[in-house]
């Protein structure tokens, strides 16, 4: 599946070469332990620049979506359905909604990782999310939706 | 805790007295059928010649410039031969809020808000690959691996939560779209001045589900143009203007990104916060606003700024709009001019002409009867500021 490559950088590289393993890891503040995302330089906290990218359980609730039915990517055709979802460690992550065509507020949900090409050839991994209880294996729902 | 005393000492002192625009709707329609229009510097020198021919001032008695954010402001200052003794450059917004601050301290005495954008010649692209904005709001540009870019989206996924909180319906947020283009119908400059009944926004396609087509603003050319300077100067002038009597201004960044202020708190704290400084400043409140003003990228801002300054409240706003109040012959006129959605596309400069022309009751038909308090609000991203402006008959 193409997609258009994520940006990259001091503290975005961390989080795909994770993604690329099939985990999703977020920076968790060392003096504090507050989770952050986007990755960044300190913690909003307490400003410590001192973390260690920690495990995420991979549960999730859906806190909002919008379904596209304008494109705006020449390689995502539409309607696609776009996540806001909030993991129980703290932030709200974004991915697309997969396994369902039937999105419900605050419904348990599981991240699962997609694989992806960018324009340039390079590969990564998607963290996505699909329902709690869908009978996808995680890390390799591509055969669902190839 | 803002400081009453000293927010008080600058309200009132400082005045509108020049608004200048382009012909928004007649320029459109000339560049649709190809012509060229001129760029956004040729739009800003016809904004700001309208502007200066309205207050009465020349080009010379300008000692302060603030430049609008599409602009170079070197070349703006060449483009219309203005040297000054103080500068900056701001969104339409802050412009003002630098502007009172300047004239107060006594940096500039007159000060020329200049704004001109050729953003559709251009093609200037709000969502996908380069989204504009991007390099200011990471959130723009930071998801398009998952496809979500565009200011639209993000707001779509608000309105998604937000209609799921609080009840309402897209037929309730649609009356946002027919009441602001009743409003453009009376005005002659708006770009879109078809009839559009809530049936036919309601069969408008979806661009990002909830929003339709019609809940999104226009992309149009044009310019604004405000000149400001001390009361005292203004009531030298012999001509009707406005004070600028509030200032409310509360910005909420932490977990921008990560949408945590706008999906979760539907950036409620932010706009109260602005609201009780500009009405502490004012010495007033909603009640007293006659016409309001709204930066309305996208329908479902009006809704939040209704509730968020108290117009009614939390959840209230779908039977307000329903209501019909917003509309023409209402009880709150909402973006008299059609607004982004229908009047015209200037980031929120030609809401504050608009709503210096109403407090100086020359908006034609359009007109609010009697208008003497105007209120704009605007919210981008959780970055909230409001101003209270005062008419003042001559
Ligand atoms: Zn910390």
């Amino acid at each position: 599946m193409r997609r258009p490559a994520p940006r990259r950088g001091l503290y975005d590289d961390p989080y795909w070469q994770y993604a690329a393993a099939g985990e999703l890891r977020l920076q968790r503040c060392s003096a504090c332990g507050h989770v952050r995302y986007p990755p960044g330089p300190a913690c909003p906290e307490c400003l410590a620049p001192e973390h260690t990218w920690d495990l995420m359980s991979g549960a999730g609730r859906l806190l909002a979506w919008t379904v596209f039915h304008r494109p705006y990517f020449p390689e995502i055709p539409v309607p696609y359905v776009v996540a806001a979802v909030r993991v129980p460690e703290g932030p709200i992550l974004i991915g697309n909604l997969l396994g369902t065509d039937q999105p419900v507020h605050d419904m348990p949900l599981r991240a699962v990782f997609e694989d992806a090409t960018g324009a340039d050839g390079t590969a990564f991994r998607l963290c996505q999310w699909v329902p709690a209880d869908a009978r996808v294996p995680v890390s390799s729902p591509t055969e669902e939706h190839a | 805790m803002p400081d009453l005393e000293r927010l008080s000492a600058v309200a009132g002192t400082v005045a509108v007295v020049g608004v200048g625009e382009t012909d928004y709707g007649a320029d459109h329609a000339r560049s649709r059928r190809g012509e060229p229009i001129g760029d956004g510097y040729a739009h800003a020198a016809t904004a700001l010649r309208r502007a200066l021919a309205d207050c009465g001032l020349t080009k010379d008695d300008v000692d302060g410039l603030v430049c609008g954010p599409t602009l170079a402001s070197e070349r703006l200052g060449e483009v219309l031969g203005i040297d000054t003794r103080w500068a900056d450059q701001a969104d339409a917004v802050q412009a003002v809020v630098k502007a009172t601050a300047a004239i107060h301290a006594g940096l500039a005495e007159t000060v020329a808000l200049v704004y001109g954008t050729d953003q559709r010649a251009a093609g200037v692209a709000y969502g996908g690959e380069g989204a504009a904005g991007g390099e200011r709001h990471l959130s723009y540009t930071y998801f398009s691996p998952w496809g979500l870019t565009s200011q639209g989206a993000l707001y779509a996924l608000l309105a998604n939560r937000y209609l799921a909180e609080t009840g309402m319906t897209e037929r309730e947020l649609g009356g946002v779209a027919v009441a602001q283009r009743a409003f453009a119908r009376l005005h002659p400059h708006a770009v879109m001045r078809a009839p559009l009944t809530i049936e036919d926004h309601l069969a408008q396609p979806y661009i990002c589900e909830p929003l339709r087509r019609t809940d999104y603003c226009l992309i149009n050319d044009g310019g604004v143009a405000l000149v400001l300077t001390t009361a005292e100067r203004a009531r030298r002038l012999d001509r009707p203007f406005v004070l600028v009597r509030g200032i409310g201004r509360s910005d909420h960044n932490r977990d921008a990104t990560s949408l945590r202020p706008r999906l979760e708190e539907f950036y409620r704290p932010a706009q109260r916060a602005a609201a009780e400084q500009v009405y502490a400043m004012a010495g007033l409140g909603p009640q007293d606003v006659d016409v309001l003003q709204i930066y309305d990228s996208f329908s479902v801002h009006v809704p939040l700024a209704l509730e968020g300054f108290g117009f009614c409240g939390d959840g209230e706003a779908g039977k307000l709009i329903s209501s019909g109040d917003l509309g023409p012959g209402g009880r709150l006129p909402v973006n008299t001019a059609g607004g982004h959605l229908s009047g015209s596309y200037m980031q929120g400069w030609g809401h504050q002409a608009e709503v210096v022309r109403q407090l100086r009751a020359e908006a034609g038909d359009r007109q609010v009867p009697g208008a003497r308090i105007g209120q704009y609000v605007s919210d981008v991203a959780g970055k909230v500021t409001s101003i209270v402006y005062e008419g003042v008959a001559r």
